[in-house]
């Protein structure tokens, strides 16, 4: 369903050129949830923002189901749901006007765009401050409008960027729980994080990114089996070493 | 918490699907901003902020500087009798001594009237203030009193005129007194009612005693005649000149919050990203923000002007302040017309500096230089210069100036529409730079290529200019040509050759080499963008018969326009100046005139309007809304002549801009168009050339006579046949393109 082809990406920075993302390549079929890991500064939000086409690649490119980000950046764009740690929200509107003007943005018709606010309504547990302000809502609250807001036109592909990061542990449970729900619906879904104990209980398959290459990619099995490492700290570190020499 | 056995229709029950159920009805561009531009006023108009500025601001500021006013102008007041007195300006000490007598004889019917009143209550007080009000009236005689009055040297000034009737008895000859005040000056308001009252009074008792008298006429001897001295150009500085200030201060209070919540307070709330990656363009994002923005803006100028109207009117400051000429409801009218442009300007500029923001607390930094800079129009405002030259391109400072006009009833067309077109190109600027920056790489991720980025040149080359560049070139444009168009009004004394020179060099430069420089620093195609593509032979025999043809149709425009206006333009001493100025040409040779004014600009005002704004406008629009916009551009750059308006010029300059647009588009080429607008240009120097020499022969052609049927017989067959000649080569290049 997504993928991403030979994507390089520089940053200019201090007078100096930095190699963000270097000709990073991953496939992630329907009903995947596929971990880009890697240390903060990898390069991970990088690759996610290129494949939203909110950053343009240096060379290389991202596609859905064939459609570039490239060459049709709003049909891709269309196909893609985005939730991430440093998301906020609209605090003078409602969570139901939230919905609706993200479903609005994303073109979908009122009645349908209703239908999908009740439905996640259900699914979230969200029915009792639905018409609540978002500046009155409890950061629990915040987090399950966020994560609908994400799915409100119903993406076959979603991009979590860390999703956990600065949640305690019930909030990470319903992370947890989403991200189950994604992979139950079909849907094909990336999830970059840093929390590799995280990864291994939530992920299918792995991209363990450092220094913006890609160094090792497979099931866990497979990594365990190529790096003879039992856990991805383990393996993570295997593969640092590597690459840096040592 | 996600119960993934709930409902398994939507949203969460396909990963394939694509999501967006579009329809047409719901997603046309102009739809979908609308809701875009309700949830963004949604949102602002929620924010307790908002409403304080919009509403609470002008509820406490008006009727606080109403006491402050009252206070300073009672304080001016009371200080102006307690000290100074009134200066009453008069032209000869015979008028002066006249008036003394009069003033007294009034002055001594009040005092016996109040003694008798004091004798009968005890109550001097009156009698002491109309003592002290006597002993304040100061005359002195003056040389151009007139000018005096406005330079704010004397408070009044009273002419006096006897028409040299005889004096009849009782020592009061027919005399009449004319007052020349300044409605804005509370002492001469003051000084004004004191004579009025006392040389009333004179009449009063005159006709009383004649009425006594029995069978004598009842006829008053004085009458009194007022001026208001704003006839006389007044521009000395006034408290009232503050208002126009105050109210376009009030409204940029108004669009500041909003401009920086809805961009920078986005991204510090973290809702930008998510904004961004929505399937919508960014410009559609930043132009439902910016209407926002203008909305809080308005609504925040029509609290402020509804506020300062109703104190203005109930603290009976307005009568202070402006005296006779109290402000009607049609300046106000036309006051919330100009704020709504410079609530789109500035809304625009708000949101440039905004966007570039990457957090609340920045954007308030970038903030306050500007709205200081903002101040620097108001000083410019109250030192009363005269709105004309550079003043009425100078953003901010014109819309300002053109506000004070307003208020003094004083305002002139010609630099009043330069200041609405400039700041209208202004605020287009305004938005295409907002445009850029807001959501950019940059500012969303903090990456250093900042303005660089944004302003520097592209790696890219690419066939014709951005919009955003050629609207930046027209604001560019647009005040330099207003300038030196005035500069070159200016130089009479030089020679025709020079002044001709000049002027070629001017058009050389604005409609040529700036936006070559601008295509070649923005690496656009030079060739592509200024359609200097070659056309058919046949197609410029074509255009050399319509540049024959078309003049005597755009003449009759031009005659058309003028009847329906109903007046013209220039005044008498302009006409005698353009008269004077073709006459002048016969000193040089007319190639030397074709040359500088039919050759050149023709050349590159074509190539500037069909050549580089034609690409331009071409990539964002259809071919027919191409030809207009580029069309009315080209009238409206041909209105201006010798630093004022000549409005009947639109109609038939926008006429030849429709056929030279449409030449340009058939063609896919400037050439052509450069021919027909030769010929056209160089036909009516040519006629003006050798006016004498037609008239002599009888082939005489006034300018405000309609031309014999013949002759726009001629033009219409000559006109048909040049446009069916095009059609035609457009005809068989699509034969050949398609074979």
């Amino acid at each position: 369903m997504l993928n991403v082809n030979e994507i390089t990406k520089t940053f200019e920075a201090d007078n100096r050129s930095v190699v963000a993302v270097d000709r990073l390549s991953f496939h992630v079929p329907k009903g995947e949830v596929y971990g880009l890991l890697g240390p903060n500064g990898a390069g991970k939000t990088t690759t996610l923002r290129i494949i939203l086409g909110l950053l343009q690649p240096d060379s290389g490119h991202a596609d859905i189901g064939g459609i570039r980000t490239d060459r049709a950046p709003m049909k891709v764009r269309e196909q893609l749901g985005m939730v991430s740690a440093n998301d906020g929200i609209y605090p003078w509107l409602t969570v139901r006007e939230i919905l609706m003007f993200f479903a609005d943005l994303y073109g979908l018709e009122p009645s349908k765009a209703a239908e999908n606010v009740e439905s996640l309504a259900d699914r979230f547990d969200m029915r009792t401050f639905l018409d609540r302000r978002a500046s009155t809502l409890s950061t629990g609250q915040r987090q399950r409008a966020i994560l609908s807001r994400g799915l409100i036109h119903d993406p076959p592909v979603m991009l979590l960027d860390e999703p956990t990061r600065g949640l305690d542990v019930l909030g990470s449970q319903i992370v947890f729980q989403y991200i189950g729900l994604l992979r139950d619906s079909g849907k094909s879904v990336v999830v970059s994080t840093h929390r590799l104990d995280e990864a291994e209980r939530l992920c299918d398959r792995f991209g363990l990114l450092n220094k913006g290459q890609l160094g090792y990619e497979g099931s866990l099995a497979e990594l365990q089996e190529r790096s003879g490492c039992r856990t991805l700290v383990e393996i993570f570190t295997d593969m640092a070493g590597e690459q840096t020499g040592a | 918490m996600p119960d993934p056995e709930s409902n398994s229709e939507s949203p969460l029950s396909s990963g394939a699907a694509a999501p967006a159920a579009n329809s047409n009805s719901r997603n046309t561009t102009f739809a979908r901003i609308m809701r875009l531009c309700q949830k963004e006023l949604r949102e602002s108009l929620r924010d307790r902020r908002t409403i304080i500025t919009l509403v609470l601001m002008p509820l406490m500021v008006y009727p606080l500087l109403s006491v402050i006013f009252q206070r300073f102008l009672f304080t001016t007041a009371d200080s102006i009798t307690a000290t100074a007195g009134y200066v009453i300006g008069v032209e000869d000490e015979e008028s002066a001594e006249l008036l003394q007598t009069y003033l007294g004889m009034g002055h001594a019917v009040f005092l016996a009237d109040a003694q008798k009143a004091a004798r009968e209550s005890g109550d001097r007080e009156p009698v002491e203030t109309l003592i002290t009000e006597a002993q304040k009236l100061q005359l002195y005689t003056v040389e151009d009193p007139v000018d005096r009055l406005v330079r704010g040297e004397v408070d009044i000034v009273v002419l006096l005129k006897t028409n040299g009737e005889p004096v009849p008895p009782m020592l009061v000859p027919p005399a009449q007194f004319s007052f020349t005040h300044q409605p804005n000056s509370a002492a001469s308001q003051q000084v004004l009612g004191i004579m009025e009252r006392y040389l009333g009074a004179v009449n009063d008792t005159f006709l009383q005693q004649r009425l006594i008298a029995a069978g004598e006429s009842t006829k008053s001897p004085l009458t009194m005649v007022r001026y208001a001295a704003e006839e006389q150009h007044s521009t000395n500085f006034s408290v009232a000149s503050l208002i126009p200030l105050i109210l376009i201060l009030m409204t940029i209070t108004g669009a500041v919050y909003p401009a920086i919540d809805l961009t920078a307070g986005e991204r510090e709330r973290g809702t930008l990203e998510a904004l961004i990656a929505a399937p919508v363009p960014r410009f559609h994002l930043l132009l439902a923000k910016y209407v926002a923005v203008v909305t809080v803006a308005l609504l925040t100028a029509a609290a402020n002007l509804t506020a300062m109207t109703v104190t203005l009117y109930s603290s009976g400051i307005g009568k202070t302040l402006f005296g006779d000429h109290v402000i009607s409801f049609q300046s106000i009218l036309v006051l919330f017309a100009l704020l709504v442009l410079f609530a789109s300007f500035f809304s625009a500029v708000l949101l440039s500096v905004t966007s570039f923001a990457r957090s609340f607390k920045e954007a308030q930094a970038y903030l306050i230089p500007l709205m200081l800079m903002s101040l620097g129009p108001g000083l410019v405002c109250l030192m009363g210069l005269e709105f004309k030259g550079i003043l009425t391109v100078a953003p901010l400072v014109n819309i300002v100036m053109l506000s004070r006009d307003i208020f003094s009833g004083n305002v002139a067309a010609g630099p009043a529409a330069i200041a609405v077109i400039s700041t209208t190109l202004y605020a287009a600027v305004g938005i295409a730079v907002a445009a850029k920056i807001f959501g950019a790489d940059a500012v969303l991720y903090g990456g250093e290529s900042g303005l660089t980025g944004w302003f520097g040149r592209p790696e890219k080359s690419r066939p014709a200019a951005s919009l955003a560049s050629t609207l930046l070139l027209l604001a560019t444009l647009f005040p330099l040509f207003i300038l030196l168009s005035g500069g070159l009004a200016q130089l009479s004394e030089k020679s025709i050759g020079v002044r001709l020179g000049l002027s070629g060099a001017v058009t050389i430069m604005l409609f040529g080499l700036l936006p070559l420089a601008f295509a070649v620093f923005s690496r656009i195609h030079v060739a592509s963008a200024f359609n200097l593509r070659p056309a058919a032979f046949l197609s410029f025999l074509a255009a050399a018969l319509l540049g024959f043809s078309l003049w005597p149709l755009a003449h009759e425009l031009f005659l058309l326009h003028r009847a329906l206006l109903g007046s013209q333009s220039f005044s008498p001493e302009q006409v005698d100046a353009i008269q004077e100025l073709v006459m002048s040409w016969r000193e040089i040779s007319p190639l030397l005139i074709i040359l500088t004014l039919a050759v050149i600009p023709a050349t590159f005002e074509e190539l500037f309007f069909r050549g580089f704004l034609f690409s331009s406008l071409l990539q964002n629009l259809t071919a027919r809304q191409t030809i207009i916009v580029s069309a009315v551009l080209f009238g409206v750059f041909h209105v201006v002549v010798m630093s004022s308006l000549a409005v009947e010029r639109f109609f038939p300059s926008t006429f030849m801009g429709l056929i030279l647009g449409w030449v340009c588009y058939r063609t896919k080429s400037v050439w052509p168009g450069i021919l027909l607008h030769t010929c056209h240009n160089g036909f009516l120097v040519t006629i003006g050339y050798y006016k004498d020499w037609l008239e002599a022969n009888r082939v005489g052609i006034q300018e405000q006579e309609h031309l014999p049927a013949n002759w726009l017989a001629f033009a219409a067959l000559g006109t048909m046949t040049g446009i069916l000649v095009f059609k035609y080569i457009v005809h068989q290049d699509e034969v050949i393109e398609t074979s």
